[in-house]
């Protein structure tokens, strides 16, 4: 099952000839040089630079909004209500590809083509129903009770939101940011369509540009690979629960 | 003050209040209006006509895309088999053997977790690093597949995989899959240990073995689980992209295109935009048609 990334890895620290050795051999010594030329040369330094910003930008905005969102569908009331949300759920079955062609064009016109806010604004609209969705979970599991003793209190609506829903929803935030911010890193269409310069590239099609480039070795187009799911990897390794509760649209229990 | 007055007074206060709430949501619309159902919609529109991207000319064709699509490209006919077979595929595979292995892990206690937590990994794993990953076993010639089939003594079998008109899609869905597994095995399993262990006591206590529990208690109850995984296997399996991409192009000869892939050929190669609007509006429309279905089928399933 890890076979792939072992094999990932082990080839990404060889020397360009010691790939035709054998997949399954490991390498005499580390070659780390590969990951400081495919940083330098590869421009993969600003390529994860630039996934940092989309992603973060993404991850931050579908929060804010969805926990409003979220908060709102699951707490309050307001007429279309139930309408307007299974509206919104549609989005979770629209692929990117399906929509690339006006939002292309939108952003265009936006003068947003390009940009780290081309590629945010767009993931975060399709970011926004699965967010919803589980911010809308995560906020009915509070008792409405609540909701009375702050009204009571004193606070509005949004008072009780940031005082008292929202610290209750901490899981639920961490869950939805770790899990949007793998879509954001690992979007792929999106960004191949709407960021035509090299220097407003994001990670994964760098590596796609590093490995239909003729002077990239299979060492180097390795350590780019290894270099674009290592993150999410990590943050899987930290945030175990949070994550598979994220995915699991917070079902999971505890 | 009179009773009239105080009526239109709280009513009044009753429209605040539900104008504050809805401004809660209003964000969140807005952002999903602007760039997600205003594309589609557009995207709809924009099918109906003929356009190169560039000029200011749009020729109106109506259905004529469409008719050009169903009937007369032979390239989508495969991309649309294509993403059915891999469709097909995906629910078949990842999908039972999740639903197998999250039965059987549901028993033994030691390194369950971890055994699952490995799976998962690779959902982590972009798609495009994905594919550069498997590059290295179906590469003809230093790939992990074929050495292996020569080392056993089956170099007869070593082909280049991924340049093999026959091939080729099952080596690339393998590669989708893979980065699925542990996706299936999550639902299932963490369904399966909200299970009520009573059921199965009872069960057992009535002489039923491992294989009639799976299939009369196990499955029966895992409906909801079982439906979310499959609708979510055809949207999954509708946007796979990248893997293809990045492995074959489309080819050889267009056999592992998918309409995404083709998507991509049209808009920037021929540049058809409205010829690939419908492609993309084909697209959009089986997802949305595939979930409802579904959902049908299940809720007529549910309540017999």
């Amino acid at each position: 099952m890890l076979l792939p990334i072992v094999i990932l890895i082990s080839t990404s620290l060889k020397t360009d000839v010691e790939v035709y050795d054998g997949v399954l051999k490991l390498p005499l010594k580390l070659q780390w040089v590969n990951y400081i030329n495919v940083w330098n040369d590869g421009g993969f330094g600003t390529y994860i630079k630039n996934s940092a910003i989309v992603s973060t930008g993404t991850v931050v905005l579908v929060v804010i909004l969805a926990s409003l969102g979220g908060f709102g569908f699951s707490k309050l009331r307001f007429r279309g209500q139930s309408f307007m949300f299974l509206l919104l759920l549609l989005g979770l079955m629209v692929p990117v590809p399906a929509i690339i062609i006006p939002i292309y064009y939108s952003l265009r016109d936006m003068r947003l083509l390009n940009t780290p806010w081309g590629l945010i604004l767009p993931q975060v609209g399709l970011g926004l129903p699965f967010g919803a969705f589980l911010m809308r979970q995560f906020f009915r599991d509070i008792p409405d009770e609540l909701m009375d003793a702050a009204m009571i209190d004193g606070c509005g609506e949004l008072g009780a939101f940031w005082h008292v829903f929202l610290p209750n929803a901490r899981k639920g935030i961490v869950s939805l940011a770790v899990v949007q911010f793998m879509f954001s890193w690992n979007e792929y269409f999106l960004p191949l369509i709407i960021s035509q310069s090299d220097t407003a590239q994001t990670v994964t099609v760098g590596l796609y540009r590093l490995y239909k480039s003729y002077v990239a070795s299979y060492t180097t187009i390795s350590a780019g690979a290894v270099m674009v799911l290592l993150p999410i990897l990590v943050l899987y390794i930290l945030l175990q629960r949070r994550f598979t509760g994220g995915m699991l649209g917070g079902s999971l229990k505890g | 003050m009179s009773t009239l007055h105080q009526g239109s007074q709280q009513r009044w206060v009753g429209v605040k209040k539900e104008i504050r709430a809805f401004l809660f949501v209003l964000p969140t619309l807005g952002v999903y209006s602007i760039f997600v159902l205003y594309p589609v919609l557009r995207t709809f529109g924009l099918s109906l006509y003929d356009w190169d991207g560039i000029s200011r000319l749009k020729t109106f064709v109506g259905l004529g895309n469409y008719l050009e699509l169903f009937f007369h490209d032979p390239i989508f006919h495969t991309a649309l088999r294509n993403n059915v077979l891999w469709i097909l595929i995906t629910l078949f595979v990842p999908m039972i053997l999740g639903l197998i292995l999250a039965a059987v892990l549901a028993g033994q206690v030691r390194g369950k977790l971890l055994l699952a937590a490995v799976f998962f990994v690779p959902v982590t794993v972009a798609p495009i690093a994905a594919g550069i990953a498997w590059e290295m076993i179906y590469h003809p010639s230093v790939g992990l597949l074929n050495q292996v089939l020569r080392g056993v003594g089956l170099g007869r079998l070593a082909t280049p995989w991924l340049g093999n008109p026959g091939w080729a899609l099952y080596a690339l869905v393998q590669v989708g899959n893979w980065t699925y597994y542990g996706f299936c095995l999550l639902v299932f399993f963490n369904a399966i240990q909200l299970l009520d262990r009573q059921l199965y006591d009872a069960a057992q206590i009535d002489g039923a073995n491992r294989m009639q529990l799976f299939w009369h208690v196990t499955i029966p109850l895992l409906q909801n689980s079982i439906t979310f995984v499959v609708v979510y296997s055809i949207i999954a399996a509708l946007k796979a992209f990248a893997i293809v991409f990045v492995l074959t192009g489309g080819g050889p000869y267009h056999r592992t295109e998918l309409m995404a892939t083709y998507l991509y050929n049209v808009m920037f190669v021929e540049q058809r935009l409205g010829y690939g609007a419908s492609i993309a509006a084909t697209l959009a429309v089986l997802a949305f048609i595939a979930s409802f279905v579904v959902f049908r089928i299940r809720e007529r399933e549910a309540t017999q």
